[in-house]
């Protein structure tokens, strides 16, 4: 639903049918709701049945990578003797994204459900969900509903009766973007910084604590009971006829300067310029829409006019030079200076860099720096340069994309705003000395 | 010349300043208070947070799994982290103070120095920037009476500071206060949100 | 990485044009040595586990989408990689340009210039200016403790420190604080780099962030000469490189030996060389007459000792840190005369170095207590007890307790063989001064009994000889011909005769040791010994 408005027509509210519901939360309101059916049904199925019907989905991964879920599954070895564990990433950090924490404090045992049925179709016995600090009321309704679950028996050692364990525990995060990037995020769980580990290993070889594992985002678990349930050939319809990688629904979580923000929930290959004019209601009065960035702040930003021609799937939206991502949709109209926006994200990143790698630690930095230089007015046309050159250095040299997704932001502002940072820039390169500060 | 006496001692050591960049504005700000507490430290695992930190201990194949939620509960009793409590938390989970150390650093929640009783943060990324939560900031400053992001206001009560996206950009602008979680707050809507923490 | 058995496979690949031939699993910078390519890094070390963050070490390896990091990346077979195609040399130069921007660039006043790998990359392939116009990070000098200052604003956050000190020296005490280009090495407060082995931190630093106070501001590092030695300061026999300016020893530091001490050398051992530039030193051979002290020439010394001495039971008091060759011939002369030989050694706290097998900071803190076993002398507590009047006594560069100068007040003749003279010692009849050890060449013989090369590192005070060539005159002038004029053919007539020794020589000891017979090699975690 475009919660907290009451849902639009054209969505498919597969996900978010029940937010804004109280009584969802609750083990019996759920249950009422049709809740842990898909469950019962995995726990008496085969592991491998089970990756079979979610691969057959096309579900791909929601928290923005996309990567097909059924396969990620599939790289686990089952019966290999070691402890499998399962990850939920509720560490939803990325600016612009806010449809986990909807899932989380509206249909939590729509999420334990789904990490149930991933964990016993990877062959663990152990979820973790780790949700970020600053999520006080998912974390509560989470731990409560976790508890009722177990009370209830449905997880635990004995899930539902079928012989088979299945423990779901919740961790808290402290703070820290990165912990949302997955090798980050099991460094975090095992009480370590937030460190993103280099690759290889994969995390389904060694992963938290150095076994086989699978970390999945909550929109995605999420998906996985409905899909068990209706099966995956109902899931693969939702897709657009000459696409058939993207499938199912995505929640967009819609910010910014528009009339109804909020998290809507359409099929993939939904056409953009209706959902930003007719579902999101258009600009604030008054206003037009200027730029958008779709999948979350680390997608190149696009022009509203690339929006308007957008398809929004994975494939539409690397049709128009930027991808979907989380689908955090930060939209910007015409009174916004791309410029400070730009030097906003930058100095995002380079709050949020773990320090490991030389160009992020220090390329985030400097690119926030001369930015904010621009912004105050104090800019020089060979800044240009040097923000090109450093995004460059920072893509596709590093253990994680932190630093590539400081630089995206920064080579399509300077694409297609081109006017708007030249309009900052009052005098010609001028070498001066900086000071030191203390 | 070498010298075959003493080494020369080390010149210009001095106490970290705050240091500059872009986390100048997130997070508690980290100069030292002047001094240390004079009265003995208290444990934090005693008792029951004891039995809770046990019971927790058991859901991971390690100690150190346990170390955030163990500093979770450390500030949850103190409000902040000291560096007794790491020294605390370091020996109850076996580890080094100076690696719990490192790990407290790491992540912004954890709170380095008292801060005021009421711990304001307002997110400021873009999607809450492009709606105005700058105003929002100004407005929590200046009705605190804090006047600067991360210094505590005069009567110990507030200390406003900017954070980055805290997941709620729909919502714009949130504002945690303490762990207190508040969507839509506006510059208009400001006092009444304070209303609540006197 | 692990150590390769017969039935590892080989993998074939290609690095900038050199076919390469490495076992399985060997990383792309390891092979790469192997051809004789240095990739250029600063996180990577052999001895720590892998971090990859440095980013220094990217390559371009044919058909892949990113370039990989060397250090983190294994083999595989048909590989074609390039390091200083146009993309890697790109690469580099960015990383070099952003670990310049927030450094003082203060070279002139830095300890590490010269051996610094921050200059010699960026002088290499850095660009020749920086583009970076903004304020610089600033953060002030800390005292590490024990000999270790850390000067954050040179830091690469290479974190070789943190690693070393987690995964070597098991005591984690330091760590990276913060986070972004806020980081910076920190360590908890009293909790101080106190451990046995931690000075190793600043050798493991590429630049200039951690340096030894105890260095500090002494010398250039072009200034230094440097000598392949090994440590006296315990019986590990670490191998170390001596370096002197202007012939004063101003710093030890290891020298890589796989069977021995890796790459380390405990602090110690590292600290303790002011000794070896002591000015009180025996520089003249004197002889002791009616009328006092008398400086002579050395024949007409030594055959004033071979006169004290014949004809009576000589009792040696040797010190433990003599060369082999030294106590060889110190052996042949009690030998000679009926006497006995004996050593004593002080003892201290075992520190061991737990990442690496078979290395610590040794109870025994001399360098040849094992050599003095093999060749025949005794260790013991009392040494000079059983001395009586009729004796002579023989005190080779050892000092002496009140008891020991007491045996001595009772001997017939006393000849001192030594570097300097000891405080306790109220006569003698010859006194012939002897180089140390960083002054003449020479072997010593570890803990496990492998036999190592010391070359010469500073010339000797005065009339000063090489020990082992004075106690080959001495054996002379006794009427043992000895016809040693090198340290090496000394160490051939020891080799020749002992049987522990056999087979030896200079050549085939090289500078990584072998072993005396019967006793095995050691192995650390980084390869079997040769």
């Amino acid at each position: 639903m475009g919660f907290p408005f009451k849902p639009h027509p054209r969505e498919n509210t597969v996900l978010s049918k029940h937010f804004g519901q109280a009584e969802a939360r609750t083990l019996d309101g759920w249950k009422a709701r049709g809740g842990y059916r898909a469950l019962e049904q995995a726990l008496g199925m085969d592991p491998l049945a089970i990756q079979g019907v979610v691969k057959e989905s096309g579900l791909r991964g929601r928290g923005g990578a996309g990567f097909p879920t059924g396969l990620k599954w599939s790289f686990m070895k089952l019966g290999d003797g070691k402890p499998h564990y399962l990850c939920c990433n509720a560490d939803e950090s990325e600016p612009g994204t806010f449809k986990d924490r909807e899932i989380m404090r509206w249909t939590p045992h729509a999420l334990i459900e789904g990490c149930a049925i991933a964990a016993h179709a990877i062959g663990a016995e152990t979820a973790y969900i780790y949700i970020r600090g600053e999520f006080t009321e998912p974390l509560a309704v989470m731990e409560q509903a976790c508890a009722e679950a177990l009370r209830a028996g449905i997880i635990g050692k004995n899930a539902m009766g079928s012989g088979k364990r299945v423990d779901v525990w919740v961790h808290k995060g402290a703070g820290a973007y990165i912990c949302g990037e997955e090798t980050a995020l099991m460094n975090s769980l095992e009480g370590k910084r937030g460190n993103p580990r280099i690759k290889p290993p994969f995390p389904a070889a060694a992963g938290l604590f150095g076994m086989p594992t699978t970390i999945n985002n909550v929109e995605t678990l999420a998906a996985v009971p409905p899909i068990l349930v209706n099966g995956g050939e109902w899931y693969k319809k939702m897709s657009r006829p000459d696409n058939p990688k993207s499938t199912g629904t995505k929640l967009w979580s819609v910010c910014g300067n528009v009339a109804r923000p909020g998290n809507y929930e359409v099929e993939m290959g939904f056409p953009f310029k209706d959902f930003l004019y007719d579902l999101c209601g258009g600009p604030p009065p008054g206003r037009k829409f200027k730029a958008v960035i779709p999948g979350g702040s680390s997608v190149p930003i696009i022009t509203i006019e690339e929006a308007e021609a957008a398809l929004m799937d994975y494939e539409g939206m690397v049709a128009v030079g930027t991808m979907l991502g989380s689908a955090g949709c930060i939209v910007m109209d015409d009174a916004q200076s791309i410029p400070r926006q730009v030097a906003r994200l930058a100095r995002f990143y380079a709050h949020e860099s773990c320090a490991q790698c030389t160009q992020c630690r220090e390329g985030t930095a400097w690119t926030t720096k001369i930015l904010e230089r621009m912004v105050a007015g104090d800019g020089t046309t060979e800044d240009f340069d040097t923000l090109m050159s450093l995004a460059d250095d920072m893509t596709g040299k590093t253990i994680c994309v932190l630093s590539d997704s400081c630089a995206a932001p920064v080579v399509s502002g300077l694409q297609k705003f081109r006017g708007e940072f030249e309009a900052l820039i009052t005098k010609k390169s001028v070498h001066t000395v900086p000071a030191i500060v203390a | 010349m070498t010298d075959e006496g003493t080494g020369r001692g080390v010149r210009g050591t001095g106490v970290r300043s705050v240091s500059h960049g872009p986390s100048a504005t997130g997070g508690a700000i980290s100069t030292a208070p002047n001094g240390h507490s004079s009265e003995p430290y208290v444990p934090v695992f005693t008792g029951e947070t004891k039995a809770k930190l046990d019971a927790l201990l058991v859901r991971y194949p390690t100690k150190m799994a346990a170390l955030l939620p163990a500093l979770w509960m450390v500030q949850e009793a103190r409000g902040w982290v000291s560096p007794e409590a790491m020294a605390e938390v370091a020996q109850v989970l076996g580890l080094t103070a100076a690696y719990v150390k490192g790990v407290v650093t790491f992540y912004t929640m954890y709170h380095q120095h008292p801060v005021g009783k009421h711990f304001i943060q307002v997110c400021t990324t873009t999607p809450c920037h492009v709606c105005g939560a700058e105003d929002v900031v100004k407005a929590f400053l200046q009705q605190t009476g804090c006047g600067e992001l991360g210094v505590t206001s005069a009567d110990g009560k507030y200390t406003v500071i900017e954070v980055e996206c805290l997941g709620a950009c729909g919502f714009a602008t949130p504002v945690m206060v303490n762990s207190d979680f508040i969507e839509s707050v506006t510059p208009a809507n400001v006092s009444d949100v304070l209303k609540k923490y006197v | 990485m692990t150590a390769p058995t017969a039935n590892t496979p080989m993998v074939n690949l290609t690095i900038e044009g050199r076919p390469v031939s490495v076992p399985a699993g060997t990383s792309i910078l390891e092979a790469a040595k192997t051809v004789g390519v240095l990739i250029p890094h600063y996180c990577y070390h052999p001895a720590l586990p892998i971090a990859g963050v440095c980013r220094m070490c990217l390559v371009d390896v044919e058909k892949a989408p990113k370039l990989a990091p060397a250090c983190a990346t294994t083999v595989a077979e048909g590989q074609v990689v390039h390091v200083h195609a146009e993309k890697a040399r790109t690469a580099r130069k960015g990383v070099l340009e952003m670990l310049l921007i927030n450094h003082p660039l203060d070279c002139p006043i830095c300890d590490q210039s010269g051996e610094c790998e921050l200059q010699d990359y960026t002088y290499q392939e850095g660009r020749a200016d920086s583009r970076y116009r903004e304020p610089k990070r600033f953060n002030p000098v800390e005292d590490f403790g024990g000999d270790v200052m850390y000067v954050p604003n040179r830091c690469i956050l290479c974190t070789r420190c943190v690693r070393f000190m987690e995964d070597v020296a098991h005591d984690t005490v330091l760590n990276v604080s913060e986070r972004g280009d806020r980081a910076y090495i920190g360590k908890f407060e009293g909790k101080d780099l106190t451990h046995a082995w931690a000075g190793n931190v600043v050798d493991l630093c590429p630049v200039g962030a951690l340096l030894s106070k105890d260095f500090l501001n002494k010398a250039r590092s072009w200034e230094l000469d440097r000598t392949a030695s090994v440590c006296n300061g315990c019986s590990q026999g670490c191998n170390m490189i001596v370096e002197t300016r202007d012939n004063a020893v101003v710093r030890l530091r290891p020298r890589p030996n796989a069977a021995v001490n890796e790459f380390f050398l405990c602090d110690h051992g590292r600290l303790t060389y002011r000794w070896m530039n002591r000015g009180d030193r025996l520089e003249a051979p004197t002889i002791f007459g009616t009328s006092g002290p008398r400086a002579t020439d050395w024949d007409v010394a030594l055959a004033a000792a071979a006169r004290v001495l014949k004809g009576k039971r000589v009792v040696v008091l040797a010190s433990p840190n003599l060369s082999n060759e030294a106590l060889y011939f110190l052996s042949r002369i009690v030998k000679q005369t009926g006497g006995k030989g004996y050593y004593r050694i002080e003892t201290g706290p075992e520190a061991p170095l737990p990442g690496v097998e078979d290395l610590a900071l040794r109870a025994d803190r001399a360098g040849n207590g094992r050599g003095a076993e093999l060749l025949g002398f005794e260790r013991s507590d009392a040494p000079l007890s059983g001395v009586s009047a009729g004796d002579a006594v023989l005190i080779a560069d050892h000092d002496l307790s009140p008891d020991d100068a007491a045996a001595v007040a009772r001997a017939s003749a006393v000849v001192l063989v030594s570097t300097f003279s000891p405080e306790a010692l109220t006569r003698a009849d010859v006194v012939l001064p002897i180089a140390n050890y960083v002054e003449e060449e020479g072997t010593l013989t570890n803990l496990r009994g492998r036999v190592q090369r010391f070359l010469q590192a500073r010339a000797a005070p005065g009339m000063a000889r090489p020990s082992w060539y004075v106690l080959a005159d001495l054996c002379n002038a006794l009427g043992d011909r000895q016809d040693s004029m090198t340290a090496a053919q000394a160490f051939a007539a020891l080799a020749a005769e002992q049987p522990a020794f056999a087979g030896m020589s200079y050549d085939q000891l090289g500078l990584k040791g072998s072993m005396v017979a019967g006793a095995t090699a050691g192995q650390t975690s980084l390869g079997a010994a040769s």
